[in-house]
């Protein structure tokens, strides 16, 4: 082997923790130069002593490669690899281990900081998701069909965005504590730190990731849109609603049969119930212009249920209206007493009259009953108001 | 020459002598030798540097049986090199006055 290949062999072995790319063309660009220099008529002697040692080529490469590299690679990891490679020079051995001991404890508490973020985010995205399908379980009974759509849309959303927040932070917590095991291993292997170093090329990218990745973008996209479209018409009403007076009607409705059965489905309505004087019933009830009280009365059972009246054509909205209106019962009673079924979203209920078995529930409205004659068949449920029962022998009369 | 004081002034060499016209690598070293002494010394990282910075371009064309690889200066290395000789032309000013203090001595 002549001098000139032996030095071609040195500089390539020299070469093999660099990137395929760079070491290609530093080789490419030596064998040029040797070949150009040959047919000038140089001695390979003189060549040799032109060019330097390999030692002293790679050197000068790998100090252009870390400017190079900080001119390309703004960013924190840039800066580190890039100030990792800096020190690495002109230090003795063991404040080097120091300096990168030192060094290493910055992306190690990164690392910490943001795998730590990760967790949280990864079960604040799980917990709010759950909380969303959790309050719209408890009201369905009073939601159209699009509201559901729009909440799960929203949980959805919130889930697919924290997931995928928690990704990312993920990702960079390993892109720290991968910084930190290398800064590590180079004060372990007590070499001084190399040049460039291609970090755990993503070459065979993992299928399954890419496809958990497309997954959480179509969650995303699919919740944000469900949610958007459905709270955009909600959102329109209400602006709507807010711009004109309400106009209110009070309406009396007379009920002949008597009732031992009652099941209401209202809005933000406050409820009275009280027991009639006479044999019959009656229905008071302050009518808003765009709700309308769909209410019959079948072998006993009285069922009312407030609608919105269509004044948006396309929806048949339940719970978007604003007002709170009144609706006072007059109840004529069989002798067993009543069941009652009543779910109003945000209203005050007040029963007032004997009854055996009540199901009510309200968002954030007081729940008052009185005279109940079995409280253990009592299911009240508010979630924010107060609740109060008064049994029969207290409540009297 | 320091080592710090001869890559920056190698810098606005190289992009001089390709203001001259296209050239390869051996031709280059020979060029810049011929002005300055970088024995033992490899152009190829000044030039990897000046490539990435978009100073120069470089295109390969075959010579005698193989390709050679040829180094173009950019408009960019063009401002880069009247930047320079400007700071140059500065710097000549107190260079001068620091030679003439000492010939005075």
């Amino acid at each position: 082997m002549s001098h000139l290949e032996q030095f071609l062999a040195n500089l390539k072995a020299g070469l093999t923790d660099l990137p395929s790319e760079v070491a290609a063309d530093v080789l490419r660009y030596h064998s040029d130069y040797i070949a150009d220099a040959l047919s000038a008529g140089l001695e390979p002697e003189q060549i040799l002593r032109r060019l330097g040692s390999p030692e002293q080529i790679l050197a000068a490469t790998r100090d252009e490669l870390a400017i190079e590299d900080a001119l390309r690679k703004v960013g924190p990891l840039g800066l580190l690899r890039t100030s990792r490679r800096l020190i690495g020079r002109g230090l003795s051995r063991a404040a080097r281990s120091v300096a990168l001991a030192l060094l290493s404890l910055a992306p190690l508490l990164a690392a910490v900081c943001f795998y730590l973020s990760a967790a949280v985010l990864l079960l604040g995205g799980l917990a709010s998701g759950a909380a969303v399908l959790y309050n719209l379980a408890l009201h369905r009974a009073v939601l159209a069909g699009i509201e559901i759509a729009g909440q799960v849309g929203l949980a959805v959303f919130l889930t697919a965005a924290c997931l995928g927040l928690a990704w990312l932070f993920w990702l960079s917590g390993q892109g720290f504590a991968r910084a930190t095991l290398l800064l590590l291993r180079k004060i372990a292997n007590k070499q001084p730190p190399t040049g460039l170093r291609t970090t755990a090329a993503p070459a065979g990218h993992k299928p399954v990731r890419r496809y958990l990745t497309v997954a959480l973008a179509v969650f995303l996209l699919a919740g944000f849109t469900l949610s958007a479209l459905a709270d955009l018409p909600q959102t329109y009403w209400r602006l709507w609603n807010s711009q004109k007076p309400a106009d209110v009607r009070l309406e009396t409705v007379m009920l002949d049969e008597p009732v031992d059965r009652l099941s209401l489905v209202l809005l933000n309505t406050d409820v009275t119930l009280r027991p009639s004087d006479g044999p019959q019933g009656r229905l008071i009830y302050e009518k808003l212009s765009y709700v309308d009280l769909v209410w019959r009365l079948t072998d006993g059972v009285l069922t009312l249920e407030e609608q919105s009246n269509g004044r948006l054509p396309f929806f048949h909205w339940l719970s978007i209206h604003r007002g709170t209106t009144s609706l006072i019962l007059d109840v004529p009673l069989a002798a067993a007493g009543s069941d009652l079924d009543i779910r109003t979203i945000s209203g005050f209920v007040e029963v007032d009259l004997p009854c055996r078995q009540a199901t009510i529930r309200t968002s954030s409205g007081d729940i008052t009953v009185r005279r109940a004659d079995l409280t253990d068949n009592l299911d009240l449920v508010s979630d924010s108001g107060r609740i109060t029962v008064v049994p029969v022998t207290a409540g009297g009369s | 020459m320091d080592v710090q004081m001869k890559r920056g002034v190698l810098d606005g060499l190289v992009l001089a002598i390709l203001k001259q016209g296209d050239t390869y690598g051996y031709e280059l070293t020979e060029q810049v030798s011929r002005r300055l002494d970088i024995a033992e010394m490899t152009l190829y990282p000044i030039l990897r540097r000046l490539e990435a910075q978009g100073f120069l371009t470089t295109y390969s064309e075959a010579c005698s049986g193989r390709l050679r690889k040829y180094y173009h200066l950019t408009p960019a290395g063009q401002a880069h090199l009247c930047a320079v000789a400007v700071e140059l032309a500065d710097l000549r000013s107190i260079i001068d006055s620091i030679i003439e203090g000492a010939e005075r001595l």
